[in-house]
């Protein structure tokens, strides 16, 4: 139970942090008002 | 400490100066804002009474405008149309392949930074590890001897390190006491980042949306919001806010953990209001019977005050124009002068004022100038007729229950209790939270003395003591050993001078204990016991009880929440140490400066992990609760165990040990002195040596036999 709970605390940790990225990334990729198409960085 | 009072002095007025400077330099605007929001408030507070009185107004207030003052930085569109539509391609975006994927590579090319940096530096941790543990191996006896660079470090720390943070702590206690300057910093600060104008904005809006329901204008105070917090994030770098997330994140988690804690006890009393005035704990030894029921006791304890104070307010309900405060203080009085000293007393004195009342009427005397004529002097309550005596009579024992300021446990081992009477001359409440941070002072439970709970023979004759118990908890452990069962009482016999288990009625008391502990019928009585197993005490007592037998005690939880990441860590930090310094122990007698600092470091993480779990630890007992006669089926229930109630000093888990520490004291032998055996297999004499009955009686047939 108690290796359970920690390796459900690391993954639990490691997606918060995916989940935050992605949120700051994909707020960092749409445009200010006046733009309308989205630019991507290069794949 | 006088040796700093002008250095704080100096430094408080230095300070006042560079924040006064910063405010005017940095921060006017922030001053200016605040007076922009004190006219939107002026401005809010003439439209909402136009509208409450019906007079016409002119246009919207201020309020509902963007500030003139404050520069627009934020990101953030200027009406709810444009935010809903930048929402809208922000989600879009969000659910978009193309998005996810160039996420993905702009997070793989942070990934693969780091591992390079990882793969530099591994073999220069793996080669200083090595170096460390071949050095670390080499033997010396130096006892206690610090090594060169330890001896540098702790001199260079001595002159720097250490006296600075002397003096910054010495100077936050100064600036806690006094109170001139921590408030006139935080009224400067909080003008400089601009809560004040965020407080003042908040009733601004407050006033014009009582009145107006102007949904869609929140959306306008939300990014003026954002607007004025741009001051905080354009001063500071956003990782200098870390600590004070952190602070908020700890407040906010502690607070959790104290709400289940609460919870947790809330159920232990419910458990505990289920139980009959008489309960045995049973287990096996190190099974927690004792701390269960010394556990109990102190819940018992509070609940008893709590019950008093619950009932005094509902007698005063029933005569609410009466004037309890004199009433109370004149009882108070009375305990001090010994006038009244239990609850007959108590009761002989409000009859004498009965009875000084029925004679002369004197209402201003006997009743504290409440007027009896206007409010009346009887209470029905659809049952029965009360004279306002007879509420008083109630009223009185029931304050003198709550307001005694010793323990109400009487146990045959102490239990300290640290509940706290506040007194400020009015009606005292207690502080009575077991999971306060407070240091309180601590008081311990009265000795029993069995002679009070017999109603027979006394071991001792006219014990002054006897027949003075009337409320309380009692708390007996073993209570087997004190009272004995029917087999081992076989041989005693009721008709004996002596004094016994048999004609001390002690189980008559039992059984009609709660009569002088009852009030508003209500008995503020409970005798908690334990004991290894039920049969140990006689049937006649026992049936009585409720059994609690204790199946199974869980390891210690964390009511912490978002604990896991910072326990393994610390198990991790620890582990690692000991293994290098179980080691070290071993070879080197000496101190040297990396253990020095490693150790620190572990000693910091491993004391607040301790603390951590002293203050948030609990643990659950399962418990079976079943009828004294043992004739019925038994409820599962569970027990919660918490470390900072029942572990913080409350009693000595080996209570009678002084017992055993006398007998040791008066012998010469000790585990040492012991004879070991010579081989794997024991001689003759050796086998004698035991004092065995079995082996004695062996050999003593066998002498009578070549008799």
């Amino acid at each position: 139970m108690k290796t359970f709970r920690r390796i459900m605390a690391v993954v639990l940790l490691i997606l918060a942090i995916l989940v935050v990225s992605y949120c700051v990334y994909t707020a960092g990729q749409v445009p200010p008002s006046e733009t309308m198409e989205v630019i991507y960085e290069s794949i | 400490m006088n040796r700093y009072r002008v250095a704080n002095v100096i430094l408080s007025v230095a300070l006042s100066i560079v924040f006064g400077v910063v405010a005017i330099m940095e921060f006017s605007s922030s001053f200016q804002r605040a007076l922009e929001a004190l006219l939107d408030l002026f401005g809010s507070f003439k439209y909402y009474f136009c509208v409450l009185f019906g007079k016409s107004v002119e246009g919207l207030p201020s309020v509902t405008k963007y500030s003139n003052v404050m520069q627009w930085q934020v990101d953030l569109p200027a009406t709810w149309e444009a935010f809903t539509l930048k929402a809208s391609k922000y989600l879009d975006t969000y659910f978009s392949k193309d998005n996810f994927l160039s996420w993905l590579y702009s997070s793989g090319e942070i990934v693969y930074k780091v591992a390079m940096i990882i793969t530099i530096l591994l073999p220069c941790v793996l080669m200083l590890t090595m170096v460390i543990r071949s050095m670390y191996n080499q033997h010396n006896v130096k006892h206690n001897q610090d090594t060169i660079p330890l001896k540098v470090f702790k001199g260079i720390s001595k002159i720097t390190y250490q006296p600075i943070k002397r003096f910054v702590g010495q100077y936050i206690e100064y600036v806690r006491e006094h109170r001139t300057i921590w408030i006139g910093w935080s009224v400067l600060w909080a003008f400089n980042l601009n809560f004040v104008s965020i407080i003042i904005a908040f009733f601004a809006f407050y006033f014009y949306f009582a009145v107006s329901f102007d949904f869609v204008g929140i959306y306008v105070q939300v990014v003026k919001l954002a607007i004025d917090l741009q001051v905080l994030f354009a001063h500071f770098p956003w990782w200098s806010m870390l600590p004070i997330a952190w602070l908020i994140f700890e407040k906010w988690r502690k607070g959790i953990a104290i709400s289940r804690l609460n919870k947790m006890e809330s159920a232990n009393r419910g458990l505990i209001n289920d139980l009959p005035i008489v309960s045995m704990t049973c287990g096996s030894m190190g099974k927690k019977k004792t701390t269960i029921i010394t556990d109990m006791a102190l819940s018992q304890e509070v609940m008893f005050r709590k019950v008093a104070l619950d009932r005094m307010q509902r007698a005063d309900m029933k005569f609410p124009n009466f004037g309890w405060i004199a009433f109370e203080m004149e009882l108070r009085r009375c305990m001090e002068y010994g006038t009244v000293h239990n609850l007959a007393t108590v009761k002989e004195w409000v009859n004498l004022k009965r009875r000084r009342y029925d004679l002369h009427q004197n209402n201003a005397l006997q009743l504290y100038g409440y007027d009896s004529e206007r409010y009346g002097l009887y209470y029905q309550d659809g049952l029965k007729t009360q004279y306002i005596f007879d509420v008083l009579e109630t009223y009185a024992q029931l304050y003198f229950i709550y307001v005694i300021e010793n323990s109400l446990i009487v146990a045959n081992y102490s239990i300290r209790t640290d509940n706290e009477l506040m007194d400020a001359g009015n009606f005292p409440l207690w502080q009575d939270d077991f999971f306060s941070d407070r240091e309180r002072c601590s008081r311990h439970s009265h000795i029993l003395d069995f002679d009070v709970l017999r109603l027979g023979k006394k071991v001792i004759e006219n014990n002054p003591n006897a027949g003075s118990f009337e409320f309380g908890v009692v708390a007996i452990t073993e209570v087997g050993k004190e009272r004995g069962n029917n087999l081992e009482l076989k041989e005693v016999k009721k008709g004996t001078e002596e004094t016994n288990q048999k004609n001390d009625l002690f189980n008559s008391w039992l059984k009609m204990c709660r009569h002088s502990a009852t009030v508003d019928n209500y008995p503020f009585v409970k005798v908690f016991t334990d004991e290894q197993r039920p049969s140990s005490w006689g049937a006649d007592a026992r049936d009585l009880c409720d059994i609690v037998h204790i199946v199974s005690s869980s390891e210690q939880s964390l009511a912490l929440p978002f604990f896991t990441i910072e326990d393994m860590l610390n198990e991790w930090l620890f582990d690692r140490f000991m293994g290098l310094y179980e080691s070290f122990r071993f070879n080197r007698g000496d101190n040297t400066l990396l253990v020095h600092l490693l150790k620190q470091l572990t000693a910091m993480v491993f004391r607040r992990h301790v603390r951590i779990y002293n203050v948030f630890g609990f643990s659950v007992s399962k418990i079976e609760k079943e009828r004294g006669t043992m004739d019925g089926k038994a409820e599962k229930k569970k027990y919660y165990l918490m470390s900072k109630k029942i572990y913080s000093n409350r009693f000595s888990t080996d209570c009678f040990s002084d017992y055993f520490n006398d007998m040791a004291k008066k012998t010469n032998v000790g585990l040492n002195d012991y004879l070991e055996y010579a081989t794997e297999k024991a001689s003759i004499d050796e086998m004698k040596m035991q004092n065995s009955y079995f082996i004695n009686s062996l050999y003593k047939r066998n002498e009578e036999e070549t008799a």
